[in-house]
């Protein structure tokens, strides 16, 4: 995919995501129980959570939407969320601009004339048949049910210096930098800066982005990202044989995404916040239970004084009792070879080379695999005195197996020291590990290679892992797959961040910043 | 605005009697007296056909290993053995789990390789009956692991996935939230109305409608019947914001509560959470709320490793041992006769609710669907369905047939007959004869 002429991509409809809505009704009324959890699942398209496609609105989620607006409206302190008594002798001018600013900050943009009559109607009506106060929890009711809220439609764009493109309108790029870097909506300044005609070039969208990362918001949208792209939320569904694991249980699951999560955070907020890092930091967050799985010596705090932390980091990771504990670096370097991962893509009695070689090859190294065949035989089952590496020989033996797990099994030895829970072993079946491994088919790092550290170190040198990860930035922002259309401002992110050092910060202000960001197709 | 709106069902209860309730509902409630309308639930168990056990043979009467549990209900069954599902392999799509599932009842090529390309045949058959219920269809699931594909087997149009609910707790919320036993002396036990209470949803439902009106115009064809679903979802729904009168409170509705909340997606709740959920389903004929419902366990690539029977193994990989009847052919045949069992805890309560002049089973037909022949090889071919009960005496049941390799899609094709559809296919007629000609 080559940069030759600029030009934009299409730009499907998007919805809230759950994660979205939560942290939507979080910034509108202060609730924090993040009721969309419990929301009917999107059909999984690709690695993300977002993706435009799949966002339809099934009778089963209408009705979560419906009923959890209802219960919401009931539980506003209608005083406080209005700031004024929408009962009292200036009643209707309290309602009225209850209904401006709060459909300002729900539909990210100021409402219609028309808007605001049909909400006063709706309040109007509503209190002739009970009271004030229930009129305006029809209002907040009727505003979260709302397409413009639950959907985030663009119509207002601008000419565009790209041909066949529209400039997205300012509060439209107000709603699309929200949704990548705060998971959520804009707040008051950012949809200030859109009023204002402080949000039109890339320049202004650059300071706001800036202010956004360094805002707490950042934090759990940046380890949102980051867990879906590494597929930490399989973790919430491995199984894991209790005879094989005894020592598996829901505590030492949550603990594990916790420790990953708390990772994400602190290389991003208190580190240098460089891929590197994240790939091959010689340290993690662990809790004492983690400490002990690890084998670390001690979980004595190391004091965050990198030049990279930032004022949004200031509470990452010091949370729960997980602190910053060095680790052997002869047995872990960085996210892939932490136990939530080796965990997430093991077997539920042992390793898998297979789901771990898939990791590296299609989320870190963006190469898709084909499907396997359908009449595969199973896996002969762990055996003392064969190890798992053994057990899946034949997939070079056999012709039809080894055209793809070539690409696969070569990535996946390399993590076999790490068993189905992610604890590090010398021994599997009473043999003795053997984590040599091959990378082949890459752009820039094949060759011979010995042992997770030694494949972190090498994906992260790796100039087309350095290229993935815009990559899966750009779907992220795009809620699609990258078409040929976005070649230009693909290559702008990658450009930039390459000569950002790595710095996956940077990465969302470039991202920001390109055409595929902000502007969208001419409708036809 | 009607205001019929205004009044809760609660305080509707209280005010009047139970016979003054009966009056209000609409048609298509179940009612003692008339003839009992035929109902509709498809079922789906992961990971197809495993064929380290004798198959039924057509014509016999001995059900086999695998189906053991069902002997009781055998005059109550039709075996459908030996059908392909013949879409599953053309169009765009993924493995054979990604592809199953959403061809299993849909019988056509998907739209892309993540969405189904037309609506599966509970959709078409509610979409012309449900009109009349509360809800036009309901769709529960037990402990689904892989939200693609994999875990999507009911869509209502091309690329419109229908969720299931997952939670009997939320299910009976959702579903019998307002209703109170009648032993209770309905809602209030005669007392004095209370004062209306207002439902935000119907206004919020309103006010969401009247802006689909301002927005549609501004959007693409493909945006337009994406913002579209959610549009035609609230139209469902205030439908059955309409029904001011709640169901027929009496025996068997609302069934009895859940209980206490237990972890749904824990796999140790599996058997725990799919029996909830058959209550749910024989509670919401019971009360009249719809006529068409699905079952969905787990999902294809099986992610169950069904400790509770001493398993523990992937379904998947279990599927996978060339139906060699060694030890993991053993457990695999656990897990099958463990489907069969929960079957026979379902039909056991749907028959033993009397209706009209037989029982619920027989004026249900229950289809029992998984997606390959062989689990081994993940094929679309050589299937075995079960249909179970017999729509009101529309299927002629107790019999073992021998489909000789017809399509899927023309069981979908007799279904719809079943309902009054007068469909001649069903899917892509390219993959389908019309309807099975041996079953009525």
């Amino acid at each position: 995919m080559g940069c030759t002429t600029p030009e934009v991509g299409p730009t499907p409809l998007r919805r809230l995501t759950h994660e979205e809505y939560d942290n939507a009704v979080a910034a509108l009324l202060g609730d924090t129980t993040r009721p969309a959890q419990d929301f009917a699942a999107d059909t999984e398209v690709g690695i993300f959570d977002n993706t435009a496609e799949a966002q339809t609105v099934p009778v089963l989620l209408a009705d979560q939407y419906l009923s959890t607006a209802d219960k919401l409206a009931r539980a506003v302190d209608v005083k406080t969320l209005t700031g004024c008594d929408p009962a009292g002798a200036m009643g209707s001018a309290c309602v009225r601009n209850f209904v401006t600013s709060f459909g300002r900050r729900a539909y990210r943009r100021p409402l219609e004339a028309a808007e605001i009559d049909r909400y006063v109607a709706l309040h109007t009506k509503t209190a002739s048949a009970s009271d004030a106060q229930t009129g305006v929890r029809a209002i907040v009711a009727a505003v979260l049910s709302a397409p413009s809220f639950l959907f985030k439609p663009e119509y207002g764009g601008i000419a565009s210096k790209v041909p066949g493109a529209m400039n997205a309108a300012p509060f439209e790029l107000a709603t699309r930098l929200a949704s990548l870097i705060w998971s959520s909506i804009p707040d008051d300044a950012l949809l200030d800066a859109a009023q204002s005609g402080q949000l039109a070039t890339a320049d202004q969208v650059t300071v706001q982005a800036r202010r956004m990362l360094a805002d707490p918001q950042a934090i759990p949208a940046a380890r949102s990202f980051y867990g879906q792209w590494l597929g930490l939320p399989l973790l919430d569904a491995a199984t894991k044989d209790s005879m094989a694991y005894p020592q598996w249980n829901e505590d030492l699951r949550a603990a594990l995404r916790s420790e990953t999560e708390h990772f994400i955070d602190y290389v991003l907020w208190q580190d240098d916040a460089t891929l590197s890092t994240l790939l091959t930091a010689s340290y993690s967050m662990l809790n004492p239970t983690l400490a002990k799985l690890y084998g670390a010596a001690s979980t004595s705090p190391t004091s965050p004084s990198s030049p990279g932390a930032t004022s949004a980091g200031a509470n990452a990771g010091a949370a729960d009792g997980f602190t910053r504990t060095a680790l052997d670096p002869k047995q872990r370097s960085g996210v892939l070879t932490q136990a939530s991962l080796m965990a997430a893509f093991g077997s539920p009695a042992s390793s898998s080379p297979i789901k771990r070689g898939k990791l590296v090859r299609v989320r870190m190294l963006c190469q898709d695999l084909p499907d396997p065949p359908a009449n595969v035989p199973a896996p002969p089952e762990p055996k003392q005195g064969v190890s798992t590496r053994e057990r899946f020989a034949m997939h070079t033996n056999n012709p039809a197996c080894s055209g793809c797990h070539n690409l696969i099994d070569g990535l996946g030895f390399g993590l076999e020291h790490y068993d189905g829970v992610g604890v590090y072993r010398t021994m599997d079946q009473g043999v003795p590990v053997d984590s040599s491994g091959e990378i082949n088919t890459t752009m820039d790092i094949d060759g011979p290679y010995n042992g997770g550290p030694e494949l972190a170190q090498r994906l992260a040198s790796s100039e087309q892992v350095n290229d993935c990860v815009p990559t899966q930035w750009l779907r992220y922002a795009l809620a699609r797959r990258e078409d040929t259309e976005d070649a230009c401002s693909l290559s702008a992110v990658q450009e930039s961040f390459a000569s950002s050092g790595g710095n996956l910060r940077e990465l969302v202000v470039a991202l920001t910043r390109t055409d595929a960001f902000m502007s969208y197709r001419s409708p036809d | 605005m009607d205001r019929r709106w205004l009044i809760s069902r609660r305080a509707l209860l209280g005010g009047i009697s139970a016979a003054g309730v009966a009056s209000l509902m609409p048609r298509g409630f179940a009612s003692a007296q008339a003839a009992p309308l035929p109902r509709l639930l498809i079922v789906h168990v992961p990971e197809g056909m495993w064929n380290g056990a004798p198959r039924p043979v057509a014509g016999g009467t001995n059900l086999g290993q695998i189906l053991e549990a069902l002997q009781p209900f055998q005059s109550k069954l039709l075996v459908l053995n030996n059908l392909n599902m013949k879409s599953r392999d053309k169009g765009p799509g993924g493995d054979g789990h990604h592809r199953g599932v959403p061809h299993m009842f849909t019988g056509i090529e998907m739209q892309d390789e993540n969405l189904a390309g037309g609506p599966s045949i509970d959709q078409k058959i509610a979409k012309a009956i449900g009109g009349s219920s509360p809800f036009e269809s309901l769709q529960f699931a037990v402990r689904i692991v892989y939200g693609d594909t994999n875990g999507r087997p009911i869509w209502s149009a091309p690329g419109r996935v229908v969720s299931a609910m997952q939670s009997p707790f939320e299910a009976y919320t959702r579903l019998f939230g307002g209703m109170k036993p009648a032993a209770m002396g309905g809602a209030t036990g005669g007392m004095a109305p209370a004062a209306p209470v207002i439902d935000l949803r119907k206004s919020a439902l309103d006010n969401a409608i009247a802006e689909f009106k301002t927005l549609r115009p501004l959007l693409s064809a493909s945006d337009r019947d994406r913002m579209e679903s959610y549009q035609e979802s609230l139209r469902d729904i205030e439908k059955r914001l309409q029904t001011v009168a709640s169901a027929p409170i009496g025996a068997g509705c609302p069934p009895a509560g859940p209980g206490s909340t237990i972890d749904v997606k824990a796999e140790a709740n599996y058997p725990k959470v799919g029996q909830l959920q058959m209550d749910m389903i024989v509670g919401a004929f019971q009360c009249g709320l719809t006529r068409v419902a699905s079952l969905q366990w787990g999902n294809s690539n099986d992610q169950c490793t069904y400790s509770w029977l001493g398993v523990n193994n992937l379904g998947h990989d279990l599927a996978h041992n060339n139906n060699n009847c060694d030890a993991s052919g053993a457990k695999k045949l656990k897990t099958y006769r463990w489907y069969s069992e929960q079957f026979a805890y379902l039909l056991g309560k749907l028959d033993a609710v009397p209706e009209g002049s037989g029982t619920m089973l027989d004026n249900t037909v229950v289809l029992w669907a998984s997606e390959f022949g062989d689990s081994n090889g993940h094929t679309p071919n050589n299937l075995m369905w079960l249909l179970m009960g017999n729509a009101g005496g529309y299927f002629k049941s107790g019999r073992i047939l021998n489909c000789g390799g017809k399509s899927t899609n023309d069981v979908h094709t007799s279904l719809a007959n079943a309902f009054g559809l007068p469909d001649k296919t069903f899917g892509n007629p390219a993959y389908c004869a019309g309807p099975l000609t041996d079953l009525t």
